[in-house]
């Protein structure tokens, strides 16, 4: 297996079509890139080509949505054996998916659906992490989900989840400021007890995104950065120092620069120039 | 509840048609999976409106929405990218439209561009390494000739003027109303470079690219065109759709 991934790697932009030819023309101030692994995972054609141009240019981060590491009945193969392939071209900073399942019956749900917090699926989830950071030879970080419903009889709270997943595998977090705080909203948590369950050393990425709001708040990506959410952030800042930290945007995606500013936001944050704190 | 369990069900009532109130015992928790049943539906009808955009522009709102609703009851995805999702899209619209064959093979069109878009990459040959390549061949070697097709080489036999439709659309103008063709045409569709193509090939022509795609020589490929174009026309059309098609970058190799 390779090194550990980076404790720190700058600020970063998701790599998204609508801005292929700010990046490839341009000079963008991003530290990284952080790629949809299945949206390059193809045999060939332009979108492989964008990715080796600019991973000439910028070290990239690979964020994946189908690993389905929470599937009780295990990974699919054929989908690791490709995900090693484009992480061997890459060689990317960090190798990311989602505490999460999507596949269940031969069915996939395309949408990253919430486990429920039990000793059984946390030895199931061990076990697939198991497999998949063998089989990829690499060092994996997990991201915590947004989720809508909650599941009763819980052995773990999510963050002490995540925390004994890490001790176990010995994989490593991408803390989702937007996600914790969508949970905790929707699910009457504490954001700052979850944030302090956290096992700082494990903490890699954080990603920093948009929601809707209503009675129920979804994990969108087709807003800003709302105020609680950078609040939050500055208080994971203070908790976690250091993190290499990522603006994701999916819908409503709007110019390059206005993610450049937010991205702004974040620095000035991390710097503890901008005292949101709370 | 066992985690297998837990998730058969928990997909059984995310794809079932219609949502089973109750099933899950409080509202708040309805009133969440309500929300896991919306994205998965927007997720599938927003993948096939943008691989079908054109379709989707052909056919209408309502038309196109009644199609995403059968694909998604009918071929619910099972495989990693959700780009697989439009796989047999074509065969839907054929299903649910079967009085209009244009917009199955607008379909078909549409999606090849795509999957030619991201076929492998394979070096195609130009016509200085043809003429490099086979500077030597005698007669014989001519006959015996096969050639390699780029891997994103698609090939089906169409009924309509979905060209004609197509090209239009993409103009953002008006289509003739489509009609049936004569006799059906080969449409074929690859990528040159970064960019996916398309072009309707003749009667001959189609029957020659069919038979060196399973694998015919030359030789076979010219004594079948003679049944049509007469000896003396065979060879030099033979011809020509060679050179044609190496300048379409269609050819990778000769065997």
């Amino acid at each position: 297996m390779t090194a550990s991934p980076p404790r720190f790697a700058g600020f970063g932009l998701g790599l998204r079509k609508p801005h292929y030819a700010d990046f490839l023309n341009g000079e963008v101030a991003v530290d990284f890139l952080e790629i949809i692994s299945e949206n390059y995972m193809v045999e060939g054609g332009r979108p492989l080509f964008v990715l080796d141009t600019l991973a000439e240019r910028f070290p990239i981060a690979m964020h994946g949505v189908s690993m389905s590491i929470g599937s009780a009945k295990g990974l699919d193969r054929d989908y690791l054996r490709r995900l090693k392939r484009l992480a061997d071209r890459v060689k990317p900073l960090f190798l990311s998916d989602h505490l999460c399942w999507t596949n269940a019956d031969g069915r996939a749900s395309h949408d990253l659906l919430p486990l429920p917090y039990t000793e059984e699926a946390m030895e199931i989830v061990c076990a697939n992490i198991a497999v998949a950071q063998d089989m990829l030879e690499r060092p994996m970080l997990f991201e915590n989900p947004s989720s809508y419903v909650a599941f009763p009889d819980a052995d773990y709270t999510e963050w002490a989840f995540l925390a004994e997943m890490c001790a176990r595998t010995g994989c490593h977090l991408l803390l989702d400021v937007n996600n914790i705080y969508v949970s905790a909203t929707n699910h009457g948590l504490d954001a700052q007890a979850y944030l302090e369950g956290i096992p700082a050393a494990r903490v890699r990425q954080m990603h920093l995104a948009g929601h809707t709001q209503g009675p129920i708040l979804i994990d969108t990506h087709d807003h800003a950065v709302c105020a609680d959410v950078w609040r939050l952030y500055a208080r994971a800042c203070e908790r976690f120092g250091p993190v290499a930290t990522m603006i994701e945007r999916d819908d409503d995606i709007p110019p390059l620069s206005d993610l450049l500013a937010e991205l702004q936001i974040a620095r000035d944050i991390a710097a503890g120039i901008k005292g949101l704190a709370a | 509840m066992k985690l297998e369990v837990l998730q058969s069900a928990f997909m059984k009532a995310l794809i079932a048609p219609q949502a089973v109130r109750g099933a899950h015992g409080d509202d708040r928790f309805e009133e969440g999976f309500a929300i896991y049943r919306h994205a998965y539906r927007a997720r599938l009808a927003g993948a096939l409106r943008e691989t079908y955009e054109q379709v989707w522009t052909w056919i209408g709102d309502d038309r196109f929405d009644a199609a995403i609703a059968a694909h998604t009851r009918d071929c619910p995805p099972s495989g990693w990218t959700l780009d697989d999702f439009g796989h047999g899209f074509a065969e839907t619209l054929a299903r649910a439209y079967p009085d209009d064959p244009e917009t199955a093979e607008l379909a078909w069109l549409e999606w090849e561009l795509q999957r030619a878009f991201i076929a492998p990459d394979v070096s195609a040959l130009n016509h200085e390494d043809f003429a490099h390549r086979t500077t030597a061949f005698d007669d014989h070697r001519w006959q015996e000739l096969r050639l390699a097709f780029t891997p994103s080489l698609r090939t089906r036999a169409i009924r309509t003027n979905v060209v004609h439709v197509w090209n239009c659309l993409k103009r953002h103008e008006a289509p003739h109303e489509p009609i049936t063709l004569a006799a059906p045409k080969t449409l074929a569709v690859w990528r040159k470079q970064f960019q996916s193509q398309f072009r309707l090939l003749e009667d001959a022509e189609g029957a020659a690219l069919a038979q060196m795609q399973e694998g015919a020589c030359f030789g076979e490929v010219c004594v079948m065109l003679e049944q049509g174009l007469g000896e003396e026309g065979a060879a030099p059309a033979a011809g020509a759709y060679l050179a044609a098609w190496i300048a379409e970058g269609l050819i990778t190799d000769l065997r």
